[in-house]
């Protein structure tokens, strides 16, 4: 073993572990370690489990020793956004409403993951309950970008990008109601998953919009993301929106390349928006030529506006928010801080009829989508238009305008894979996202695996994370 | 004297008070300005469509289904 912990891919670490060459308390340790040194400048932990992951770690190393092995993610440590249940842990959705909550049970995911022997590490923070923008008035500072700490993350689960960004941890799990994955994915050069809505269980995870949110994984990797979906994914008659459909082996494909395959691009969605820099468009293009240089079929398809998805998105969004948060925010409004509470108050103003229209246009889009999904493998598409804003953008009043294209896959509830694919003039990250058929996965995670590979961009990484494998 | 800007807010604040929300003064702008966003958002859902277009096809056949 060469590499240094924190660069090791599940499936290398895997192999370490497996043929003894490092251990799970090893591979936690250099965690926490890592954690120790950067979580002061990055701001992604707010809560760190120390003590119960090394004694999961020893007893992850005891199981192997004794040959029962828990699968891809055994001995393995990651981290959890702060809106996942942990019994005996609070989970706080970064607000001063949950500050002192701890659950008396763990939600799905965690339950899953501990069940498959990875490591608990702490929970990383968020947008005050998943919404609103970078606040310096909550409980926790705001992640920085360990590409430039002045720069926003980009969505909700920033803390759990930054984390992975730096290196502190190769999974955090994310959330992602209009995006909140695949921004920060975009923002910090990573890849993010939205897996289709109902492939992964909700039970216990602090809702944001119910119909609109699913949960999925950041990572280092395309292969590392088809790990982590291996082990959470699946039924769970707890969450009403869990579909129970079979669970295929998300590896299998990886390498098959994509000769042959059609896939949509929907460059016309995004061309025309304000927020593109030239730069943004060139890496898209240049991500396309791409995939066409590896065999694919790669043509322009026409989408309905953005526009339309986004009010449907925003409408159905918010009037599901306010409707969770309505009491709280009439009787203690000054609980929630500036961002989240006038964003989700906003929803008030929206009627019934509203939000069956746009429930109404959710089926026209999601149709539309469908059909430009028939007979194609996958759709590319635009994540970021531009590389990260600097917190200095964000105003009072303010927390939108960071040009993201990612919540028509939403209001679709489409799987979609976001992954860098260049980096600007600044040298921050681009990104884009492959979007598919629902619970075709493996054909999105296929798509992103031999893209990965051919750009290359995935072996570039933040200062901070190359300083720890230089020490 | 009252301006375009004073009857907006009057506008939006009886929206708020009409689902029994008193919006505090530090965060009226803010909360102004989101909620005009989102009712701004509605235009793009009320495209001219007559009862019987209903996209799940309740009241009339659509498209036969596979």
């Amino acid at each position: 073993m060469t590499a240094a912990p924190h660069e090791l891919s599940f499936v290398q670490a895997g192999r370490a572990l497996r043929s003894r060459e490092t251990t799970s308390v090893a591979l936690t340790k250099a965690a926490l370690a890592g954690i120790d040194g950067l979580n002061d400048e990055v701001h992604a932990f707010v809560t760190l489990a120390r003590e119960r992951a090394l004694s999961d770690a020893a007893r992850a190393d005891e199981a192997l020793a004794a040959g029962r092995d828990k699968g891809p993610l055994h001995g393995v440590p990651y981290a959890l956004k702060d809106i996942y249940a942990t019994a005996g842990s609070r989970t706080t959705c970064h607000s001063n409403l949950f500050c002192d909550y701890v659950p008396v049970a763990d939600s799905a995911v965690q339950e899953k993951l501990a069940a498959g022997g990875a490591m608990l590490l702490g929970k990383v923070g968020t947008f005050e309950f998943a919404i609103g923008g970078p606040s310096f008035d909550l409980p926790f500072p705001p992640a920085r970008s360990p590409w430039n700490p002045e720069r926003f993350t980009g969505g909700s689960s920033s803390e759990s990008a930054a984390a992975v960004a730096s290196g502190m941890t190769r999974m955090a799990m994310g959330s992602d109601t209009g995006g909140s994955i695949r921004g920060p994915a975009a923002l910090c050069g990573i890849v993010g998953l939205k897996p289709t809505y109902g492939r992964v269980s909700r039970r216990g995870v602090f809702p944001l919009a119910y119909s609109l949110d699913p949960c999925g994984p950041l990572t280092q990797s395309v292969e590392d993301a088809a790990l982590a979906l291996q082990v959470i994914a699946g039924y769970d008659c707890a969450d009403p929106g869990s579909v129970d459909t079979p669970v295929p082996d998300y590896s299998a494909a990886l390498g098959a390349g994509v000769t042959g395959l059609r896939i949509g691009y929907m460059r016309g969605s995004f061309v025309e928006n304000p927020y593109l820099t030239k730069e943004a468009l060139d890496a898209r293009d240049a991500a396309a030529r791409t995939l066409a240089g590896l065999g694919a079929r790669v043509e322009e398809v026409a989408a309905p506006p953005f526009e339309a998805f986004d009010a449907c998105a925003q409408v159905i969004m918010f009037a599901e928010a306010n409707a969770l948060h309505e009491q709280d925010l009439r009787t203690r409004p000054h609980a929630y801080r500036r961002y989240a509470y006038q964003r989700i108050v906003a929803g008030a103003v929206l009627s019934a009829a509203d939000l069956l229209q746009a429930q109404r246009l959710r089926r026209e889009l999601t149709g539309a989508v469908n059909k430009l999904l028939a007979g194609r493998a996958a759709l590319s598409a635009s994540t970021s238009l531009a590389t990260a804003t600097p917190f200095s953008a964000f105003g009072l009043d303010a927390a939108k305008g960071c040009g993201m294209l990612t919540n028509p896959f939403n209001v679709t509830g489409s799987p979609a894979l976001a992954l860098p694919i260049g980096f600007g003039a600044d040298g921050l990250p681009l990104g884009a996202q492959i979007v598919g058929r629902p619970f075709d996965e493996a054909t999105v995670l296929r798509i992103g695996a031999a893209f990965e590979k051919a750009a290359g961009v995935d072996a570039r990484r933040p200062p901070c994370f190359q300083t720890r494998s230089a020490a | 004297m009252h301006t375009d800007e004073d009857a907006a807010a009057s506008r939006m604040a009886r929206r708020f008070a009409a689902a029994g929300i008193v919006v505090p003064y530090d965060r009226a702008a803010g909360a102004c300005a989101d909620a005009q966003g989102l009712l701004d958002a509605v235009y793009w859902l009320r495209r001219p469509r007559e009862a019987a277009a209903e996209p799940g096809h309740v009241f009339v056949a659509g498209p036969p289904r596979s």
